[in-house]
């Protein structure tokens, strides 16, 4: 494997997503400004209930994890399908870098309109809604965020193998697997509350267990609705990020194979 | 009335895009998983509020607060779905399938073609509504008063708002570039927290408030809500009476295919002004 190649793949991918952001900044507007509201009225139904101040907090963390998570379904995982449609998935078929590369371009790429989004939720949290944090540990919290990410877009990566494949039904999955998603994974609220076993089940999301670590680690009040301890769930999270982007790089292979042997590897208008 | 010939090829634009937003979005699989696909996602969506409530309230059945909740998000999803879509709806034709230059050239009026594809959408929504509905009235014992001299006014003049508004955002998608598919379920979001439509006006700020009475998505939740549970709960509505509100939804809603049509006409100009109306960028 050429590194040096695969890494300037990686970044002649992230490049337009970074010079397509500064070019055409109207999604500063929708990106930014408008899911602080959605957040803001999920904030306004607990107001409404007089439940207790932790679920505020709660609310904001979910808000920033559905930056992620959009990203992931939309600009990770539906992007293949996307490229094939528009008709650049054969150029970077015949390309000689590795396609792991290219989508780890992707993902850094995205990472900076998502993140830009999420810090912009967490600090409308922060002094808008007036959540109160107590961070345990800085460093545990950085771990469980990144470890999060990881396994996210190790999803996400995976995904995109599937979409490779599929015509029309990438779009509609990735329209699916939004508020579901955000259901049992606790988006909103802690999601212990739907039951231990249904929570662990949920935990094969990377954002189950990453939202319930960071609200141990940010709300001291959070332990009462845990689904496990922050260590516990930390090896989890380390784990799903290998396996998700094991099974990711194995997936890519496989269904590139399948789709060029079917005769769909760059199909269009299916 | 007789149907003039401009007014008839009107229609049949209307309908055939409609047709066209109704195959575009249920013949990519079988109808199985097509009924499965239309329930799943406005039911999640529903469920979140139901578990919100539930974590909080301990107990779901017959909580007067809780089918506020549940009739708002219900009918939300008309909001929700046709922004959504009809924030894609123009980068779809545009750069997906790449037929926006052809639509734009044909003599069917691109505006037309828009409404049509906003009333596709509201058409499939409306199934997942239904079933919500019944849900709603047979576990979690939602009143059944209804009113349906108030409803279906109320229900067609807040599809007019919606249409209204899906057009405006898909007039403006003519001049943004497409960095992600989130444009129109972030837009959603202001009628989700302004609307009332999910907790009572009265929980917003002063400022929220007054913001919240200028969108006529307000007006029609409230009716919504008013002709099914037969009474009102959000205090700041609470005085107004059902002759008011509908006026006042109709004012609205003709406001809203107003300003659709005058940013529609505003975004087409400096589209083809700039040289973008069929651009592609694969960010």
């Amino acid at each position: 494997m050429n590194l040096s190649l695969n890494l300037r793949a990686m970044v002649g991918r992230a490049y337009p997503r970074l010079i397509g952001a500064n070019r055409e900044p109207s999604w500063i507007f929708y990106e930014t400004f408008l899911p602080v509201l959605t957040t803001a009225a999920y904030v306004c139904i607990y107001k409404a209930l007089d439940a207790p101040k932790e679920f505020v907090g709660f609310v904001v963390i979910g808000g920033v994890m559905t930056a992620y998570w959009m990203n992931v379904l939309w600009s990770m995982a539906a992007q293949l399908y996307w490229e094939k449609e528009v008709g650049n998935l054969q150029l970077y078929m015949i390309a000689p870098m590795s396609k792991m590369a290219l989508l780890a371009g992707m993902a850094i790429g995205g990472l900076f309109t998502t993140s830009t989004r999420a810090l912009v939720i967490l600090t409308a949290g922060i002094y808008i809604f007036k959540v109160d944090v107590d961070v345990s540990s800085i460093t545990h919290l950085l771990l469980v965020f990144f470890l999060t990410l990881g396994a996210l877009y190790g999803l996400g990566m995976l995904f995109s193998s599937l979409y490779l494949l599929w015509g029309r039904e990438a779009w509609h999955l990735s329209n699916l697997l939004q508020e579901p998603v955000y259901l049992v994974s606790g988006f909103y609220f802690p999601v212990r509350k739907l039951g231990f076993s249904l929570a662990l089940a949920a935990s094969i999301l990377p954002t189950t267990l990453g939202l319930d670590s960071m609200r141990q680690l940010l709300f001291p009040g959070a332990h009462t609705w845990r689904i496990l301890t922050v260590e516990i769930e930390t090896k989890i999270l380390a784990i799903l990020t290998i396996v998700f982007i094991l099974l990711a790089k194995y997936a890519l292979d496989h269904v590139e194979k399948v789709a060029r042997r079917e005769g769909r590897l760059i199909m269009r208008w299916q | 009335m007789a149907i003039t010939p401009d007014l008839k090829h009107s229609l049949r634009v209307v309908k055939t895009s409609t047709w066209l937003d109704w195959q575009i979005d249920s013949n990519w699989t079988s109808p199985l998983i097509f009924s499965i696909y239309t329930l799943v996602k406005p039911l999640a969506a529903t469920l979140i509020i139901v578990v919100m409530y539930y974590v909080v309230a301990g107990r779901v059945v017959e909580e007067a607060r809780l089918h506020f909740m549940y009739l708002g998000h219900a009918f939300y999803m008309y909001v929700a779905q046709v922004l959504f879509s009809m924030g894609w709806v123009v980068h779809d034709d545009r750069e997906h399938y790449q037929s926006l230059k052809y639509l734009y050239i044909s003599p069917s009026h691109y505006y037309l073609y828009l409404v049509g594809r906003a009333l596709g959408k509201l058409l499939l929504t409306s199934v997942s509504v239904i079933i919500l509905l019944i849900l709603g009235f047979l576990l979690l014992g939602i009143p059944r008063n209804m009113d349906i001299l108030l409803f279906f006014p109320g229900l067609l003049l807040g599809f007019v708002a919606v249409v209204g508004f899906g057009i405006t955002l898909a007039s403006v998608t003519l001049l943004t570039a497409r960095h992600g598919e989130g444009i129109g379920a972030s837009l959603a979001g202001v009628f989700y927290l302004f609307s009332g439509a999910i907790f009572p006006l009265s929980v917003l700020p002063d400022w929220g408030q007054r913001f919240g009475l200028l969108l006529p998505t307000t007006y029609w939740f409230s009716i919504i809500r008013r002709s099914i549970l037969g009474y009102e709960v959000d205090p700041t509505l609470g005085g107004v009476t059902d002759r008011t509100l509908l006026l006042t939804l109709l004012f609205g809603a003709i406001a809203s295919i107003f300003l659709s049509v005058v940013v529609y006409k505003a975004m087409e100009y400096l589209g083809r002004k700039k040289g973008i109306i069929d651009m592609m960028t694969t960010y």
